[in-house]
C-alpha cells in the first residue's frame, strides 16, 4: 500500500512538474534573450485559461481544441507588448524599468480580466475529463494526462525550433551576441518581439491545461510569475530542457512535501530547495543555455 | 562613386567627442588600412559604418547610396559586413551553427550549402571541428571562424575590426595572409588596426586616425617610410 502510495505522488508530482515546466518555459526565454525578468509572465498563464473559457462558452470549443487558437492569440497580444512597452526598457539596457514596466503590464491585464470575466473562481473542466484510468495501483484521470501530454509535446515542439529552425538559431544567436546578430543580417528587435510572443503563446498554452486541472482566479498571476521565477532559478536559464528539470523539481517537492508532510507546507520546501540552489549551484542545475555556466 | 565613403562624419558619446569630421574613401578592390592607437576613434568609426551609431553629422555613402541611419541588419543586407573588435563568435554554438548565421540572409538552401563547403575549403581547420562549440576555440581560431562568419555573408565590403588583437603571433601572419587572399577574390576591404606594419604592406592606401580626426593618408609603402609614422606608431628612431 505504501508502495502504491509512493507511485501515485511520484507520478502525480511528474504530471504537476511538466505544467511548471511548460508554465515556466516562456519566463526563461523572455530572460536568456532579452535579459527582462517578465512579471507579466503569470497574467499570460491565467489569460491562456480565461481564452480557453471564452472560446468553450461562447463557440463551445473544447479547452484542447483551442490550444492552437490560444497560441496565436498570445503570440501576437505578447509581440504587441514587446514592440510598443517593453522595447524602450531593452533598449535602455535597466532592469528596473523592465520590471516596472511588465509589473505594470500584469496590473492591467489583470483589471481588464476582472472587467470582463468578474473576480469569481472558474474552471474549465469539462466531464471526460474526470474519468481515470488505472496502471497498476496508479489513477490518473482524464484532465492530468491530456495536461502532462500537451506539456511534454509543447516542451518539445519548442526545443525543435530553437535547435533545428532558422528562426530559433537566430534567437539563441540574438541571445549571445546580439550586436553580432545584428550583423549578421538579423533584426534583432524583430526577434525581441518573436521571443516574447513564443514566450506568451506557450504561457498560454500552459493556462489552459492549468484550467482543465484546477479552478483559477484573476488574482492567481502572482502565483505562475513566482512558479516560473523558482523553476528557472532550479533548472537554468535558456533551455526548455532546463525548465523541464526545473518544473520536474518544483513538481515532485510540492508533491511529495504535501503528501508525506503536510499540505500547508510545500512552500517551506520549495524555498528551501531555491535557497540550497542559489547557494550551491546558482546558475541552476543546467547553467545558462547561452551565457555559458560559470 | 563606386565602393565606400564616408563624408565629415561626427559622434560623440554622451558629451565626450570621439569623431571630428572623419572622411575616407574605400574604393571598390583591393585594402585600405585605418591606423591609430587605442581612444582613436576606430571602433567607432567602425560602428558608424555597420550602422549601429548614427552619426550627429556627416554622411556613409556606398555605391551611391546613403546608409547612415539604417539599421544594422539592413546596412548588412546591403553588403557591408563587419567583424566586430574581440570577435563575438556565438560561443555556445557550434562551429556550424556560426557559419550558417552568417549566411543568415540567403534563404535558397542549396545556396547556403555552397557557401558552407567554400567556406570549410577556405578554413580547413573549421571544417575539421565543425561541431564543437565556438566558446571552445583559441582566441585567433576564432578570428578565423568570425572573419569566415562575415564572408558567408557574400559582402562586397569587408570591415576587420582589429583582426589581430590579442593573438599569437604565428596567427597573426595566418591572418594578415588570409585577409590578402579575400582581397584577391574580389572583396574590397576596410582593415582597422593597431599593428601599423603589417597593415601598411597589405594596403593600397591608409588612413591615419587621432583623437576622432584622419591626421594623415597616403599609400602604403610611402607611409611606411614617412618618418612621423615611423617615430609616432613603428618605433623606429633615426
Amino acid at each position: 500500500m505504501t508502495g502504491t502510495l509512493f507511485l501515485q505522488t511520484l507520478v502525480d508530482g511528474l504530471i504537476l512538474g511538466g505544467i511548471f515546466s511548460l508554465s515556466a518555459v516562456g519566463f526563461s526565454l523572455i530572460f536568456g534573450v532579452l535579459g527582462v525578468v517578465n512579471l507579466s509572465h503569470g497574467i499570460f498563464v491565467l489569460l491562456g485559461a480565461y481564452l480557453g473559457l471564452a472560446l468553450k462558452e461562447a463557440w463551445g470549443i473544447d479547452p484542447l481544441m483551442a490550444i492552437p487558437l490560444v497560441f496565436g492569440a498570445l503570440f501576437v497580444l505578447g509581440g504587441l507588448v514587446q514592440i510598443t512597452l517593453v522595447s524602450g526598457a531593452v533598449r535602455r539596457g535597466s532592469l528596473m524599468s523592465s520590471l516596472l514596466i511588465t509589473f505594470g503590464v500584469s496590473l492591467m491585464l489583470r483589471d481588464l480580466i476582472i472587467l470582463v470575466f468578474g473576480p469569481d473562481v472558474q474552471s474549465l473542466s469539462s466531464s471526460w475529463l474526470f474519468d481515470t484510468f488505472r496502471i497498476g495501483g496508479v489513477i490518473v484521470d482524464g484532465a492530468r494526462a491530456s495536461g502532462l501530454i500537451a506539456s511534454l509535446l509543447s516542451l518539445g515542439l519548442l526545443s525543435y525550433v530553437l535547435y533545428r529552425s532558422k528562426v530559433g538559431r537566430a534567437m539563441r544567436a540574438t541571445a549571445q551576441q546580439d550586436f553580432a546578430a545584428g550583423l549578421c543580417g538579423i533584426d534583432v528587435k524583430k526577434i525581441y518581439a518573436m521571443t516574447f510572443g513564443v514566450s506568451a503563446g506557450f504561457a498560454g498554452v500552459s493556462g489552459i491545461i492549468v484550467g482543465l486541472i484546477n479552478p483559477f482566479t484573476p488574482f492567481d498571476d502572482t502565483h505562475w510569475t513566482l512558479n516560473a521565477f523558482v523553476t528557472v532559478v532550479l533548472g537554468g536559464v535558456g533551455s526548455p530542457v532546463g525548465a523541464l528539470l526545473g518544473g520536474l523539481m518544483l513538481g515532485g517537492i510540492s508533491t511529495f512535501s504535501s503528501q508525506y508532510v503536510g499540505s500547508l507546507y510545500p512552500n517551506v520546501f520549495i524555498f528551501g530547495a531555491l535557497l540550497l540552489m542559489l547557494i550551491v549551484r546558482p546558475n541552476g542545475l543546467l547553467g545558462n543555455a547561452y551565457k555559458g555556466s560559470v | 562613386m563606386t565602393g565606400l565613403s564616408i563624408e565629415n562624419i561626427h559622434y560623440a558619446y554622451g558629451g565626450a567627442r570621439a569623431l571630428d569630421g572623419v572622411s575616407l574613401n574605400v574604393p571598390e578592390g583591393g585594402i585600405i588600412a585605418l591606423l591609430g592607437s587605442n581612444g582613436a576613434g576606430k571602433t567607432t568609426t567602425a560602428k558608424v559604418i555597420a550602422g549601429a551609431f548614427a552619426p550627429s553629422r556627416g554622411r556613409v555613402v556606398f555605391n551611391g547610396e546613403t546608409l547612415s541611419g539604417m539599421p544594422v541588419h539592413r546596412v548588412m543586407r546591403r553588403g557591408i559586413v563587419l567583424v566586430p573588435e574581440g570577435r563575438q563568435v556565438f560561443a555556445q554554438m557550434t562551429i556550424q551553427e556560426n557559419l550558417l548565421m552568417g549566411a543568415f540572409k540567403e534563404s535558397n538552401r542549396s545556396r547556403v550549402a555552397e557557401l558552407l563547403e567554400k567556406s570549410f575549403e577556405t578554413f580547413p581547420r573549421l571544417k575539421e571541428r565543425r561541431s564543437q562549440l565556438a566558446g571552445s576555440l583559441s582566441g585567433g581560431e576564432q578570428q578565423m571562424l568570425a572573419i569566415a562568419r562575415g564572408l558567408m555573408g557574400e559582402p562586397r565590403l569587408l570591415v576587420l575590426d582589429e583582426p589581430s588583437l590579442g593573438i599569437m603571433p604565428k596567427l597573426v601572419e595566418e591572418i594578415f595572409v588570409l585577409i590578402e587572399r579575400v582581397a584577391e577574390s574580389g572583396v574590397s576591404i576596410l582593415l582597422i588596426e593597431q599593428n601599423v606594419r603589417a597593415s601598411l604592406r597589405v594596403a593600397s592606401h591608409a588612413y591615419v586616425l587621432e583623437k576622432g580626426r584622419i591626421i594623415l593618408d597616403g599609400e602604403g609603402d610611402a607611409l611606411l617610410n614617412d618618418a612621423f609614422v615611423q617615430n609616432a606608431y613603428l618605433g623606429v628612431d633615426d
